[in-house]
């Protein structure tokens, strides 16, 4: 179910960034988004840090040109993930803002390294824009998401019931 | 016991110091710009780009469906528009074999063997688009096996998109001039009545898709509507490529040179094939 939701997020984050305006309203991070609704689902901490590492890698290698850098990115946000999971409890609300927050601070952490290494230039304006347009399309697909695991677990007795 | 405490704090203090100094160092360099893709980058950027294309094709089968659909609404308008521009099409044919022969004869006379503008072309399909969206990049389905190689530019039939940073066997990333860093510099001159004006690219606006030019002279007169194109200086761009058509044109601060605006040619939001131009040097 976990790698499935994963794969699947992946690829889909892929086939959507051809149908949106690249820098339209609609930026998707649906790998993000799968590793925040996957999380309640695992028991141990250390297989949800793999998880994120190499989904992180595979973004790397397949999507972007960067080496690792995803790869730690995406284990840092698996540890804020965790966090807020561990304050907020597993309902839909709870879920959305643990969604948005969670891409906040992707972006904040992402854009600040880029610049930290001077690969960009500071621009608030631009921070503050990336964030907006990733929230809209990435929170209706964590609903999807929310919808589609909340079914499943009801099957399995997972979490989310 | 609390002595040993302490060491072991300092200890984790200065390995977590190490550890973040390392991954920044690797993260710089992962991050660069210049650099080449290493075996094991390109073997996934090739399965990434099949595995992409595999998962896309029904996707763009709707989408090219509707597309289709929608636009035979509008068959007769673009009928009609296709009908005047076939009338002048034989003008512009005997005028381009003209302009042809001149440039040849030129060639032989100065004993040339290339032009600026001399180039080959290779079709590309686009596959992912600004995935990570700070990097301004698409990759397309063609690698260093089918003629690709690093620095190459890529135009669409309305304009300049960007050049060649990666290459794979079988895919390649595309930097887009929208990208800060891109756009900067890129050596372009303006039609005036008779004559040419060079300037620089100097910025990239992407809300209002506009590029700035500037080191333009202040005695110049420049038409609104006026076209953009590069002009094949420097060792990436060919010469001749639509960069976009004069939208307003200002002074700097000290009213000592022009800064134009450029209304990009190209909707970089629209990018689905692209051709990649190879310059051909002597």
């Amino acid at each position: 179910m976990k790698i499935i939701i994963l794969i699947v997020s992946f690829l889909l984050e892929g086939v959507i960034s051809n149908f949106v305006s690249i820098n339209g309203y609609f930026a998707p991070l649906f790998t993000l988004v799968s590793l925040i609704m996957i999380c309640p689902l695992f028991d141990d901490s250390t297989n949800y840090y793999k998880y994120a590492f190499f989904s992180g890698l595979a973004y790397d290698l397949f999507y972007t040109d960067t080496i690792i850098f995803h790869a730690i990115i995406f284990c840092f946000m698996a540890f804020i993930i965790m966090r807020l999971n561990l304050v907020l409890t597993d309902n839909f609300i709870n879920i959305l803002i643990i969604v948005a927050l969670s891409i906040v601070f992707y972006r904040i952490i992402t854009y600040g390294i880029l610049v930290f290494i001077n690969s960009m230039s500071f621009d608030v304006l631009a921070l503050v824009d990336s964030i907006l347009k990733s929230l809209i399309l990435n929170l209706i697909y964590s609903m999807l998401l929310f919808i589609i695991i909340k079914k499943f677990s009801r099957k399995k007795k997972y979490v989310y019931s | 016991m609390y002595k040993k405490r302490r060491f072991d704090k300092r200890y984790l203090f200065i390995l977590v110091v190490i550890a973040i100094a390392l991954v920044l160092v690797v993260l710089a360099v992962s991050l660069q710009k210049d650099r080449d893709l290493n075996p094991i980058e390109k073997v996934a950027k090739d399965i990434g780009t099949v595995v992409l294309k595999v998962v896309s094709a029904p996707f763009n089968f709707v989408h090219d469906n509707i597309e289709a659909m929608i636009e035979k609404d509008n068959v007769y308008e673009k009928y009609k528009e296709l009908k005047n521009k076939e009338e002048q099409l034989d003008s512009v044919i005997s005028q381009n074999d003209n302009l042809r022969s001149e440039v040849d004869k030129l060639k032989e006379t100065l004993d040339l063997n290339t032009v600026l503008s001399d180039k080959v072309y290779l079709n590309a399909t686009i596959v992912s688009r600004n995935i990570g969206y700070w990097y301004e990049e698409v990759t397309i389905d063609k690698g260093s096996k089918n003629g690709i190689e690093k620095d190459m530019a890529v135009v669409t039939p309305k304009g300049l998109i960007g050049k060649i940073t990666k290459v794979s066997n079988y895919s390649s990333t595309v930097q887009l001039l929208s990208n800060d860093h891109m756009s900067d510099k890129i050596s372009v001159k303006i039609k005036t009545k008779d004559d040419y004006v060079y300037g620089l690219i100097s910025m990239y606006d992407s809300k209002t898709n506009t590029y700035t030019v500037e080191g333009i002279s202040e005695n110049v007169d420049i038409d609104k509507g006026a076209d953009v194109v590069t002009t094949g200086m420097g060792t990436v761009f060919p010469s001749g490529l639509m960069i976009g058509k004069v939208k307003e044109v200002t002074t700097d601060n000290f009213d000592l040179s022009k800064v134009i605006e450029v209304e990009a040619s190209v909707d970089f939001d629209d990018l689905d094939y692209v051709t990649v131009l190879k310059r051909v040097s002597n």
